[in-house]
């Protein structure tokens, strides 16, 4: 079944489910090697005082007492870092389980027969699957964006917990991460960030060496130097801010320098790569040094003499301004400090936060895109036609007028097409009152019912960001059968219109007719002609039939050329009716009420009313 | 087929039953029993043997060391597994992701939101939008609370009730929109009668008596043979209308299915959560992008998207996932758009306005590409392919 994509592929999705518990587990792990060898090494010291040659008993019952109690200590600890490397398998057991189910389904559902009433029962299970993974997804993309980074408060962790995906979900890691770089970047924090990276020293040079290998172009490994420079070196530049100037050359010498003179005097064994690094390190560190003397100087301080007139509002600027030598001794010094400035700017911490984050991610497995988005950005463009959005207003309808807002929207689409832009609403704009008009409009049947359509892109929900990705690509036309024209430029499928008309829902089932019965009916009445006069509209009707502009319903004395004729139905002759299994009085009830349901025909979406004879088949292929 | 799984899951079953860990807590505790036995031999006055407590330190410091060593085999050998079985990556997948930005950013919690309230998670909901700073208005929070209330007595107690009392006070607009949920929620509870009650045919028949005339007109086939299916006990596998009348508890979720798809489109919204049908297509378009993204690869560069405002290749959806007609002008092979629609020749032909534009340049009548006949660019009708699945 080829649109059931394979359990492979799905377990590729999730990776990183397969990866947090296994790099965490590698923590819980040392830290389990640690303590078995702190009492390894404790238990062999008392043990030595045991064997002393000179002990009393009641020394010896003292340090045995002291052994069971190290001993019941260690074992506690051991039995919280055990009972955790135990909850991280688990995870791995429960999400493997998903898969296991997937599998079954996948399998049971190629075994079985196309079509089959067990296989769609089947399709209903899968569809819970991917409902499931689809709510994980989601609640993953809440985990990551929730401005709340504690656990029990956090958005994310709360569906989670209600759908009971908690197992799924290596939210408390990753929480820990958002929470650190929260720190950073909103509280300025750099205490939490020095003892994060020494609690992380060796796996963090380990994961990067990977990462290099793996992906030698990635810009956020490249730009900036190990996470370790990066957070001394905010150190040592907010030492500074602070006019600490001994404590910032305490860690300029102690960190920063170090790490230039080590890269320097050590042989490049692994190619000139981290040289070149060490080589950035060190323009930062010369650039930084800058700081302790630019610091001191307060710039606006030192040109507040012959600084008037050089105002950051231009407007209100002599226009002989600019003979004023000092205005461009200013300004070119001023741009001589612009990168201290930046140095010092505190857009430099949110800098520090996302190289932190990047880290983090690299270290525990953690995907650096959200899966959700990506996911979601794949199937919006996979979706979406160049018949999306635009919808509604193709529709030519009477009584059916677009929301004022939404037509606002299409034209600032069109435009947005146009300007490349990313992004097409305020802030201001994004609600509900789109929805809840909706729900307002809804209770009007005539007039919304068929006013949206079920397609995603279409959707208040999505129609907006849609507009900010591809179309999908189309090289077949895709048109349903037997399509017919009305009048007003409409084109549907014959017998979902029929079936859709007002009327023809009321038609008892038994005498519901095939649209070929139909057109049999139709063209014998014609012959006949008996009825005719019931009815203006056919009077008028027949006679577009007869110059060929309408649907042909077999009619075939009217018009011998007609060009549109379709040669199949024109050799049943009455044959369709003949042959079909009802006959004698019932096929009479079948006929009358079939002329009289079928004699107006409403366009389903628009509401207009036309003549059954207005009908034409058309061509498209 | 399924290799990478099959490898990943033969790993995890291993992993798991490597309960080394544990061991060192046992090897711990016997230890210890040992230490507390040798306590109380020294408070009885007896000495213990410094050797043998020797022997017994160093029999546990061996046997963790050991089971230890079995573990950190078994963390290295799953890490080799999983960079096997590993390859996918999210980050370059797709380059058009959706941009960043605080209004991008409220569009798709917004769409978040409109997904859970669908689900019936009120409390997230409400929690997500306060994050936002966007207030759900409690008009729109009580039709999906309706929308809740009824799917919790339908799925959780298997009642009916609610359900059949929403769909009777909209029958009018659930029949305008070509909906059968009113009958197919009778048609259940007449199942259930008829499996549930010891006196079963009376309960049943007294509720079809009741119920089913006003459905007579559009459903008497099935009325039919549901009320002959009163002859036949619920247990007689010879009934000739087992099928319909067994009862089976997946058919709550599916009726509970269609009457949420009936109540969002009587609400204005698409039936289904367009989040849901997005993400569900991604599923199903992801082995092309996977695909491409490996020729791209192995072209070393040369090749490149033609186009930022189209995928470079298609994607064939199945047709649940279709929601639109789609026509390729058959001259110029273009998709037609609002600014190039599809226009109706008298000869019922069908191009696109381009292409017509130019047949008619040079000349006032032209021939129709498909057929002798002649005709004006004026004569031709802008026309609108409505495909009716795209509908309710």
């Amino acid at each position: 079944m080829s649109e059931i994509p394979s359990v492979d592929l799905h377990l590729q999705l999730q990776k990183s489910q397969f990866k947090i518990p296994v790099e965490v587990i590698k923590k819980n792990f040392k830290s389990i090697q640690k303590l078995v060898e702190k009492q390894s090494q404790t238990t062999n010291a008392q043990l030595k005082g045991m064997s002393a040659a000179e002990i009393t008993r009641d020394q010896k019952l003292a340090i045995l007492r002291k052994m069971i109690q190290t001993q019941e200590l260690y074992q506690k600890k051991l039995a919280i870092r055990v009972e955790q490397h135990n909850e991280l398998v688990s995870r791995l057991e429960a999400r493997i389980a998903k898969f296991n189910e997937l599998d079954a389904m996948k399998r049971k559902y190629d075994s079985l027969e196309a079509n089959s009433l067990d296989r769609e029962t089947l399709r209903e299970e899968m569809a819970v699957w991917y409902r499931e993974q689809i709510n994980l997804l989601i609640a993953g993309y809440l985990v990551k964006t929730s401005t709340n980074s504690s656990v029990p408060s956090n958005t994310g962790v709360k569906l989670a917990r209600r759908l009971k995906m908690d197992k799924l979900l290596d939210y408390d890691v990753i929480l820990q991460g958002l929470h650190i770089y929260n720190e950073i970047k909103n509280n300025n924090n750099l205490q939490v960030l020095i003892d994060w990276c020494n609690e992380n020293k060796k796996v963090l040079k380990k994961v990067r060496e990977e990462a290099e290998v793996d992906d030698p172009t990635n810009s956020a490994t490249s730009n900036s130097g190990s996470l370790d420079f990066e957070t001394y070196f905010q150190n040592f530049i907010e030492l500074i801010k602070k006019q600490h100037m001994y404590e910032a050359l305490d860690i300029a010498r102690k960190y920063l320098v170090g790490s230039v003179h080590e890269a320097t005097t050590a042989p490049s064994a692994d190619s000139g790569k981290t040289a070149e690094d060490e080589d950035e390190n060190f323009k930062k560190i010369q650039s930084a040094a800058g700081l302790l003397l630019f610091n001191s100087i307060n710039i606006d301080e030192v040109f507040k003499d012959f600084k008037h007139g050089s105002s950051s509002e231009g407007s209100k600027e002599s226009p002989l301004a600019f003979y004023d030598p000092n205005r461009a001794a200013y300004s070119k010094i001023s741009s001589n400090f612009k990168p201290y400035k930046d140095l010092l700017s505190p857009e430099k911490w949110e800098t520090l936060a996302d190289f932190f984050l990047y880290n983090y991610n690299l270290i525990y497995g953690i995907e650096q895109s959200c899966e959700f988005l990506v996911m979601l950005s794949i199937g919006i463009s996979a979706l979406k036609t160049r018949s999306c959005l635009g919808h509604d207003y193709q529709l030519k309808s009477p009584n059916v007028q677009p929301a004022e807002d939404k037509k606002r929207l299409l034209s600032k689409i069109m435009h947005l097409e146009k300007s490349g832009k990313e992004t097409l609403t305020d802030d201001k704009e994004i609600g509900f009152d789109e929805f809840t008009q909706a729900a307002v409009d809804g209770r009007n049947i005539e007039t919304s019912v068929h006013a949206h359509n079920n397609c995603p892109i279409c959707s208040i929900e999505l129609f907006q960001l849609s507009s900010l990705l591809p179309n999908s690509h189309q090289i077949k036309s895709n048109i349903f059968e037997n399509p017919v024209k009305l009048p007003n430029g409409n084109i549907y499928n014959l017998e979902k219109l029929l079936k859709l008309d007002e009327k023809g829902k009321t038609i008892p089932e038994y005498l519901m007719f095939q649209a070929e019965d139909v057109n049999q009916i139709l063209k014998k009445r014609r012959v006949d002609g008996d009825e005719e006069e019931e009815d203006e509209d056919n009077a008028d009707s027949y006679s577009y039939g007869t110059d060929g502009d309408s649907i042909d319903f077999g009619n075939d004395d009217s018009n011998p050329g007609d060009v549109n004729m379709d040669d199949d139905e024109d050799d049943h002759e009455d044959g369709g009716i003949a042959n079909s299994s009802v006959t004698g009085p019932a096929r009479d009830v079948r006929e009358s009420a079939c002329l009289k349901l079928y004699t107006r025909i409403k366009d389903p979406i628009t509401g207009e009313f036309f003549g059954r004879d207005e009908l034409v088949r058309v061509y498209p292929t | 087929m399924s290799a990478q799984y099959a490898i990943l899951k033969e790993e995890i079953d291993r992993f798991a039953a490597n309960k080394a860990l544990d061991q060192c807590i046992g090897d711990s505790q016997s230890l210890l029993d040992s230490l507390r036995l040798m306590e109380a031999s020294l408070v009885d006055g007896k000495d213990v043997s410094s050797p043998l407590l020797a022997k017994q330190v160093k029999s546990w410091s061996d046997k963790t060391l050991k089971n230890e060593k079995s573990v950190n085999t078994a963390i290295k050998r799953y890490g080799k597994a999983f960079d096997r079985t590993f390859n996918f990556n999210y980050g370059e997948v797709y380059n058009y992701k959706i941009p960043q930005g605080q209004s991008n950013r409220l569009l798709i919690d917004r769409a978040v939101i409109m997904h859970l309230l669908r689900n019936g998670d009120f409390d997230v909901a409400e929690a997500v939008g306060a994050e936002d700073g966007m207030t759900i208005p409690r008009s729109l929070m009580e039709r999906f609370e309706e929308l809740h209330a009824i799917s919790t007595t339908l799925i959780k107690d298997g009642d009916l009730d609610k359900a059949i009392a929403w769909a009777k006070q909209n029958s009018e607009r659930l029949e305008a929109i070509g909906s059968d949920l009113e009958f197919n929620l009778h048609k259940l509870q007449f199942v259930k009668l008829y499996n549930g009650t010891q006196d079963y045919p009376f309960a049943a028949y007294s509720y079809a008596k009741r119920n089913f005339p006003t459905f007579g007109a559009t459903h008497l086939e099935t009325i039919s043979k549901l009320v002959s299916s009163i002859l036949y006990a619920p247990t007689d596998t010879d009934s000739p209308y087992r099928s319909m009348t067994e009862f089976q508890e997946v058919s709550f979720n599916s009726i509970f299915h269609q009457l949420s798809q009936d109540y969002c489109s009587l609400i204005g919204l698409s039936s289904e959560s367009p989040l849901y049908v997005s993400l569900l297509t991604s599923y199903v378009a992801l082995p092309n992008f996977v695909k491409y993204n490996n020729i791209l690869k192995n072209s070393g560069g040369r090749l490149d998207w033609t186009t930022k405002t189209e995928l470079p290749f298609e994607i064939n959806l199945p047709s649940e996932l279709q929601f639109h007609s789609i026509f390729i002008c058959p001259v110029s092979r273009e998709e037609t758009t609002l600014a190039n629609p599809p226009m109706l020749l008298p000869c019922k032909h069908i191009l696109s306005k381009d292409s017509l534009d130019r047949l008619a340049r040079s000349s006032s009548s032209f021939k129709c590409p498909y057929c002798p006949s002649t005709s004006l660019a004026s004569q031709a009708q802008q026309v609108n392919f409505v495909s009716l699945s795209e509908y309710r």
